[in-house]
């Protein structure tokens, strides 16, 4: 059994549509195909990418997208839409300054946290800034209620669902009542930084002392009250964007590959999202192989194939062969090819049959998997998007003249 | 650059390009011109048992080929390991590390999982057995994903501009000494040759070049499709993509599985150029093989086909043209045609 709403209605029918996958899987173009289409649909619509390649942004008609929410024109698609595509790149090395500069309590601690030297040097790397940056600029952004729609991209992460679990780990671990019992002490005396942890003082951070050694130890103590401060109620915000979320108004995309371990890697997300009570929409399947000819077409001779060819080229006037040796035996070369060739694109067309039947029969049918086909060409361009967009909601190939128009458009030429 | 003698192998590249079956194969190349070889997956969920049919590779090394180990580092396990080696006592370690307080406090020291690893290869690099001789002849590593693999290396750097005496600065610097010295380790890029992961490969050079002081091994170019036709061939297949049977559903099919690798072809040798032009270091040249569902064979081939390649470089040869491409294979999937 099928699921009863189209993946049309359903993404139209949201707020937030949020796509996550591994690394690799076209999580950044899906997210823009999804956009583009809900824009075409009317909507008003923001896709908020994760460092796309700056291909995608040509592919979009833009020369590069950055912090700023910039428009893209519709006009290539000559449709009558109401509908407005916005697309914004998340900077992730500056965005936590950004956090930083918007809390930090007073101009002192902002410069104390700015220029303290952990922090310069890991702003980027501490576990759970990204995430907790690209969070709280999606919540900015939906909570100002500009858009119809937010589709969003999500960082490559190393394990499942970093970008949903991160934010609030990083809060629990600042906010710990245990963590401050090691340096409240300093903080009630209205100290900072060195002295902090009054090495000696403590078992523990003697022992710990004799990994890190005193100097790096003094260097977190500071790091940590510094950011302390800056935290109040950052987990509370926290929560309500992981609230926000796991409500109606949000829909979880996974997007995934057909080979095997990608596919057992995007289970693993999906069965993640249904434990956490996150509305799931279903798998998108980027890069599927297609089988091309009739299956007893393999069997063809070269031979056979060539002649199929010449005659085909006798009765039509568009199609005009050499009648001479070199080009008979090119083409009987030419056919062996052709049959080999699509022997074994066959073979990669069983095999991801194979898998995403399995997976439809673990998922019993009830959930939507959308497959995309593997193209041949780039698919950054207008063009090669709407391609993309085409087949994601069933809406048939398109008109010559239509790809025409939009292969004309501002974007590059695909290669 | 003889890239089997050294002693440690990182490779790093985009998601999804390959990192993990070029690591196995890397490894498996080495174990079978008689190294001992670890290959270390950094916390991730494992892959090579998957790749070598062997059980489940856990956070000890285990033989999945001859001469070939595995092991999967995580940060609980390899921290354990390296107290316990300074600490001695295991009652301390349970006081101090397993105190949940002290963990909640370990989590949010940035960089400390990625120092640990790196600690975790340096100390395996050092290992001796009772005679003397080096525990592992290769340890590759299969890195984490662009971004943060930059991040992953910088550490130790950070840490020794950062502070200037203690254990943590002194681990930090041995482990540069190790990373940094061209005769023991090299850093491959591992690509798919497509626009958005050399992309990636060509900015990811220039910031090693400029941030990190790790010498460069290979750019490897991984899954790269055959040419099936002759310059004579490729010229009538456009010919017939010219008068495009139209009328003719099933040779229309098999002309558009011909273009489809045609067109494939060309775009990657546009990128092959692109890469040749930009991000100067030897390449290595993985073919894509259509035969079987990615196993322990295919495995076996990259890994043979790495060798072929790595092994004329080391002796200054001409690098060997690529294999034909092989011959379709039934592999019981599907009917056979």
């Amino acid at each position: 059994m099928v699921h009863a709403e189209s993946l049309n209605d359903l993404i139209l029918q949201k707020k937030i549509v949020v796509c996550v996958g591994s690394g690799g899987v076209g999580k950044t173009t899906t997210s823009a195909v999804l956009a583009l289409h809900a824009a075409l649909c009317g909507k008003k619509v923001l896709v908020l990418t994760i460092d796309p390649a700056k291909r995608l942004a040509n592919s979009l008609g833009v020369s590069a997208l950055d912090n700023e929410e910039r428009r893209i024109p519709l006009e290539a698609f000559e449709s009558d839409t109401r509908g407005e595509l916005w697309a914004m790149m998340l900077d992730m090395k500056r965005s936590f300054d950004r956090v930083v500069e918007r809390y930090a309590p007073d101009a002192e601690t902002r410069e104390r946290i700015l220029t303290n030297r952990l922090y310069k040097y890991f702003s980027t790397g501490l576990a759970g800034t990204q995430e907790y940056s690209a969070m709280e600029r999606l919540h900015d952004i939906y909570t100002t209620g500009a858009y119809d729609l937010i589709i969003m991209d999500t960082p490559p992460t190393v394990h499942a669902l970093d970008f949903l679990d991160a934010p609030i780990r990083m809060a629990e671990a600042v906010e710990n009542s245990a963590l401050q019992w090691l340096y409240k002490p300093s903080l009630a005396a209205g100290k900072f930084g060195f002295g902090l942890f009054n090495i000696g003082t403590s078992y523990v951070l003697k022992t710990i002392s004799r990994f890190t050694g005193g100097e790096m130890l003094n260097e977190l103590g500071d790091f940590l009250v510094n950011f302390n401060s800056m935290f109040e109620g950052f987990g509370t915000r926290a929560r309500r964007v992981r609230e926000i979320l796991s409500s109606d108004v949000t829909l979880f995309l996974v997007v995934t590959s057909p080979d095997p371990a990608t596919v057992d890697e995007a289970r693993y997300f999906r069965d993640r999202l249904q434990e956490e009570k996150i509305p799931f929409g279903g798998f998108i399947v980027n890069r599927v192989h297609k089988p091309y000819v009739p299956r007893e077409m393999l069997h063809s001779s070269a031979e056979s194939i060539a002649e199929a060819f010449t005659t085909y080229a006798e009765a039509s006037d568009e199609l005009v062969l050499d009648n001479d040796d070199e080009t008979r035996h090119t083409l009987v070369g030419l056919g062996a090819q052709l049959v080999k060739n699509a022997a074994e694109f066959q073979i990669l067309a069983d095999l991801d049959h194979q898998t995403l039947e399995a997976l439809r029969e673990r998922t019993r049918g009830e959930i939507h998997i959308k497959e995309i086909p593997f193209f041949s060409r780039d698919i950054y361009s207008f063009e090669g998007l709407d391609r993309v967009r085409r087949v994601l909601f069933d809406l048939g190939k398109a008109t010559a003249s239509q790809e025409g128009k939009l292969s004309a458009s501002h974007s590059p030429p695909p290669r | 650059m003889n890239i089997f003698d050294k002693r440690l192998i990182i490779n790093t590249g985009k998601g999804g390009v390959g990192k993990t079956s070029v690591s196995a194969a890397i490894g498996l190349a080495a174990a079978r011109r008689g190294k001992r070889v670890l290959i270390m997956q950094l916390g991730v969920k494992d892959r090579m048992a998957r790749l070598f049919g062997s059980p489940p590779v856990g956070t000890e090394p285990i033989e999945v080929e001859d001469n070939l180990f595995a092991v999967n580092v995580t940060p609980q396990a390899a921290m354990e390991e390296y107290a316990l080696l300074k600490l001695k006592l295991k009652t301390i370690y349970r006081a101090v590390f397993e105190n949940r307080f002290i963990r909640t406090f370990l989590r949010v020291i940035p960089g400390l999982n990625e120092l640990v690893y790196l600690g975790k290869a340096w100390h395996e690099e050092q290992a001796r057995d009772t005679l003397g001789r080096p525990r592992w002849d290769m340890i590759v590593i299969d890195a984490p994903a662009t971004g943060h693999g930059i991040f992953f290396m910088q550490i130790p750097k950070m840490i020794t501009a950062m502070i200037s005496s203690g254990p943590m600065y002194d681990e930090a610097m041995q482990i540069r000494r190790l990373v940094e010295d061209p005769t023991r380790t090299a850093l491959n890029l591992i690509t798919l040759v497509e626009e958005m992961p050399v992309n990636e490969t060509i900015e990811l050079k220039e910031r090693v070049d400029s941030e990190l002081h790790v010498p460069l091994g290979f750019v490897v170019c991984n899954a790269l499709y055959p040419d099936r036709f002759s310059a004579n061939q490729r010229a009538l297949l456009h010919k017939l993509e010219q008068g495009y049977p139209e009328n003719d559903d099933t040779l229309a099919s098999l002309l558009d599985a011909g273009l489809f690798r045609l067109n494939r072809v060309e775009m990657q040798q546009h990128h092959l150029d692109r890469l040749e032009t930009s991000v100067d270091l030897p390449q290595i040249r993985i073919p894509y093989f259509f035969t079987e569902r990615f196993n322990f064979m295919t495995v076996s081939k990259i890994a043979d086909e790495f060798n072929r390649q790595a092994s004329a470089h080391a002796k200054g040869e001409p690098i060997p043209q690529p294999l034909p491409p092989e011959e379709p294979e039934w592999t019981g999937v599907g009917e056979a045609p």
